[in-house]
């Protein structure tokens, strides 16, 4: 029995370094406006073999010792219906998670992946508030047509991270993970 | 416009936002000579004219008018290419409704609609765990009608299908630009393609703007469809594709299905509005229902107001909210429905009794609309007129039937040949790319859920096998004195009837151009929408006083493509045709240049 376990866990071990896989737990991601976006993400990152844990309805209190926040904005009417909360509920439990991230010493990471289709009097209300909360930005072309992005990202002093699509998210999104310790 | 002294200040409102908003002035249409065909937002033309949901597409209709073509010709080439560039639109695996009004005094329209298959019965569809449970499945497929229309079409077609399928085919194989329209709404509908049709995505990812989408599958079956027609479609190898798919995947629909689908060649339903001949689909679309509001409005003189006037504004919404009661109780499938009273529901005497209902000052409640405001348009079928009806007593039909709000999706394009010849098409696959899953490179429609979710009495949507469900598509052809003036249509699910009724009172009341006529802000009068939503281009008094009329107003940012995407055809008088593609989904106007010198 116990020589099985070993050759189990020996053939976890040999899958993780083989397939160069982060281990589960550390990424958290959660969407801020409660859009399909950050699903997306999750697939870049799965690509970049990075198992990021997606919550939609992450708490301060869910955190579970990640580095790392992935912060996906974009706001839909139908996704906060279907989450049973409105847009103030929706802003003070992303402000309590980026607070309890910050504690925690995790980095935060904001990303607009929708373009200029996904930018609106809802989706801008929730980048105001999440473009302060984070150590990086990436902003998918089309997002930041009219300044927004540039400006907030100005005035929090991080840095703001282009890609030309939601693909192209991949290249910054290594980068930042290799920074930060995750790759 | 009207310019009298009222409405001054409304019309600068509206000229200073058409200014701002108008990307690409009209172009003439020798402004492009690089090839047989000038492609802009706006056009004008005396050689044929195509306005579609996408450039591309009206490029593929004015090459083949180019050829020598007739509207027909082109209209089917065009219906062909929006399949391949607007695949989450229509396609194939859809259905829709065409009017063709041809200069030889031929007025036709084809039922291409599609059919519920014989297992989508209310006890399969219990077990499957209801309508919202197979949304997104190969269960919400109904039999498709594109490619039926397509070959019903044809018989009043002077070109071979393979010529016409030419343009679509090289668009599959080839590729083209993804354009901003294609991305965002790739981007909406992620999930569910992720799920259903990831060979579709771009390495799992949504399409971006500006790259290059190429479909050989379609290309292959267009290239079966040409050589072989519809009837591969329907009982040839296309069909046993679908067969095994729909097996292999829990779906409904069957090759005997499909073998025993059929389109209709009708007589299209006609009616007027202050003097205007419109002529339009019947049931089970959404023609009649434009011709019920225009009924009601006519009784109201909106050329003394202007388009942002609130009063005009509150008449139109009321007005429309009491069509789309009637339409939601009585119209349907008339192939599977013993009784329809579409008669009574255009009938001008009608119209007469329905405009009674709306109070002038004050927004009728929601909350009584389904009981209280649901009429019965059946004692008028034998032509009687109001007063005798009204002293009747006759009891009002107020059966409850809830509300079902239809998709955004569809595509609507307007074709007019230099003969004259006019077509209107409205095609769909209901939801923006129909149930999200695919076969032989086309996407299936998801109409099943545009049935009742469960069986009401007397309901002309319950589902029943072979019946075609309702939808508010409404492709139109307008004659003045019995000149060709304009060809219109417009997808938008909820929103197709009011953004047309508005292009049509924008046009005729209030005496607009085609242009500003679609770039005019719209709103809604549904009654899926106890809300009035409307694009936040109107001034600020306006949308204060409807709502001191008691409207609860919801803005939508101008402009939405929510509200549709009309593309139309204007026919002046100095035979000049302009043509204007939709603002609100990138569309374009296409015509051939110096015809016979390019073939």
């Amino acid at each position: 029995m116990i020589k099985r376990i070993s050759r189990f866990l020996l053939a976890c071990a040999v899958f993780i370094f083989s397939s160069g896989a982060v281990m589960a737990g550390d990424v958290v991601m959660t969407p801020f406006g409660q859009s399909p976006d950050a699903m997306m993400v999750k697939v870049v990152l799965k690509k970049l073999q990075v198992d990021a844990r997606l919550e939609k309805m992450l708490q301060a209190d869910g955190l579970q010792g990640e580095k790392v926040l992935i912060v996906v904005v974009a706001g839909s009417s139908k996704g906060l219906g279907e989450a049973g909360i409105d847009k103030d509920a929706e802003i003070e439990r992303m402000q309590n998670v980026a607070a309890a991230a910050k504690e925690a010493g995790m980095k935060t990471l904001v990303m607009h992946i929708g373009g200029k289709g996904r930018r609106g009097t809802l989706t801008d209300l929730f980048i105001e508030e999440a473009v302060p909360m984070g150590d990086g930005l990436i902003v998918v072309e089309g997002g930041d047509f009219d300044g927004l992005f540039t400006r907030l990202a100005e005035e929090s002093g991080i840095v703001l991270t282009p890609a030309d699509s939601v693909r192209g998210t991949s290249a910054p999104l290594e980068s930042m993970l290799k920074e930060w310790g995750v790759i | 416009m009207k310019r009298n002294v009222p409405c001054l200040l409304a019309s600068l409102w509206l000229a200073i936002l058409l200014a701002a908003c108008s990307t690409t002035p009209p172009a003439a249409v020798d402004a492009q000579p690089a090839d047989s065909v000038a492609v802009a937002p706006t056009l004008t033309s005396s050689n044929g004219m195509v306005a579609a949901a996408n450039p591309l597409a009206a490029r593929a209709g004015a090459e083949i008018l180019a050829r020598g073509g007739n509207a027909v010709d082109a209209a089917i080439a065009v219906s062909l290419a929006l399949g391949v560039v607007e695949p989450y639109a229509s396609g194939l695996g859809g259905e829709g409704y065409m009017v063709a009004v041809m200069a030889d005094g031929r007025e036709v329209s084809i039922d291409f609609r599609s059919a519920a298959p014989g297992l989508a019965t209310y006890e399969n569809l219990d077990r499957a765990g209801g309508m919202n449970a197979i949304r997104y499945t190969p269960k919400a497929y109904c039999v498709a009608g594109v490619p039926a229309g397509i070959d019903a079409a044809l018989e009043m077609a002077s070109m071979p299908l393979s010529d016409l399928a030419g343009p679509a085919i090289r668009l599959a194989e080839e590729g083209f630009e993804v354009n901003e329209t294609f991305a965002s709404v790739n981007m909406d509908r992620w999930e569910v393609l992720f799920e259903n049709a990831p060979e579709f995505l771009n390495d799992g990812m949504p399409w971006s703007a500006g790259e290059t989408y190429r479909n050989p599958a379609l290309a292959r079956t267009l290239r079966r469809l040409a050589a072989q027609g519809a009837d591969d479609f329907y009982r040839g190898e296309l069909a046993e594709n679908l067969d095994r798919f729909m097996r292999e995947n829990g779906g409904w629909a069957r090759k005997s299905d499909l073998s025993a689908y059929r389109a209709y060649r009708r007589t299209p339903r006609k009616g007027s509005y202050r003097g205007f001949e419109l002529i339009v689909p019947g049931s089970p679309v959404g023609g009649p229902r434009v011709l019920a509001t225009l009924n009601i409005l006519e009784h109201f003189n909106l050329g003394i107001m202007d388009w942002d006037d609130p009063l005009a504004v509150h008449l139109m919404q009321e007005a429309m909210i009491l069509t789309s009661l009637d339409q939601r109780r009585w119209i349907g499938d008339p192939e599977t429905n013993d009784y329809i009273p579409e008669q009574g529901y255009v009938s001008k005497q009608y119209a007469r009794q329905r405009a009674m209902m709306i109070d002038l000052s004050t927004a009728s409640d929601p909350g009584s609309w389904h009981e209280q405001r649901t009429g019965d348009p059946g004692p008028y079928e034998s032509g009687a007129g109001y007063v005798d009806v009204m002293l009747a007593k006759q009891a009002a039909e107020t059966a409850v039937d809830e509300p079902i709000d239809p998709s955004p999706s569809t595509t609507h394009f307007s074709v007019v040949d230099r003969d004259g010849n006019a077509v209107a098409w409205t095609q769909t696959v209901s939801s923006f790319f129909g149930t999200g899953n695919m076969v032989d490179g086309y996407f299936l429609n998801n109409e099943l859920v545009n049935f009742k979710s469960r069986p009401v009495e007397g309901s002309p949507i319950n589902l029943e096998p072979g019946r075609r469900p309702r939808t508010t598509i409404a492709p139109m052809v307008v004659r003045e004195d019995g000149e060709l003036r304009w060809v219109l249509g417009s997808p938008g699910g909820g929103r197709i009837g009011s953004t047309v009724i508005e292009i049509l009172v924008n046009l005729i009341d209030f005496e607009m151009s085609l242009e500003e006529a679609i770039r005019a802000p719209k709103f809604t009068g549904y009654d899926s929408y106890p809300s009035l939503n409307l694009e936040n281009a109107f001034p600020e008094r306006t949308v204060d006083f409807l709502e001191m009329m008691g409207h609860v107003v919801k803005e939508y940012e101008y402009p939405d493509l929510y509200f549709g995407g009309p593309n139309a055809i204007e026919a002046g008088e100095d035979g000049i045709l302009t043509g204007v593609g939709s603002i609100r989904r990138k569309g374009g106007a296409a015509a051939p240049v110096n015809r016979g010198e390019h073939n």
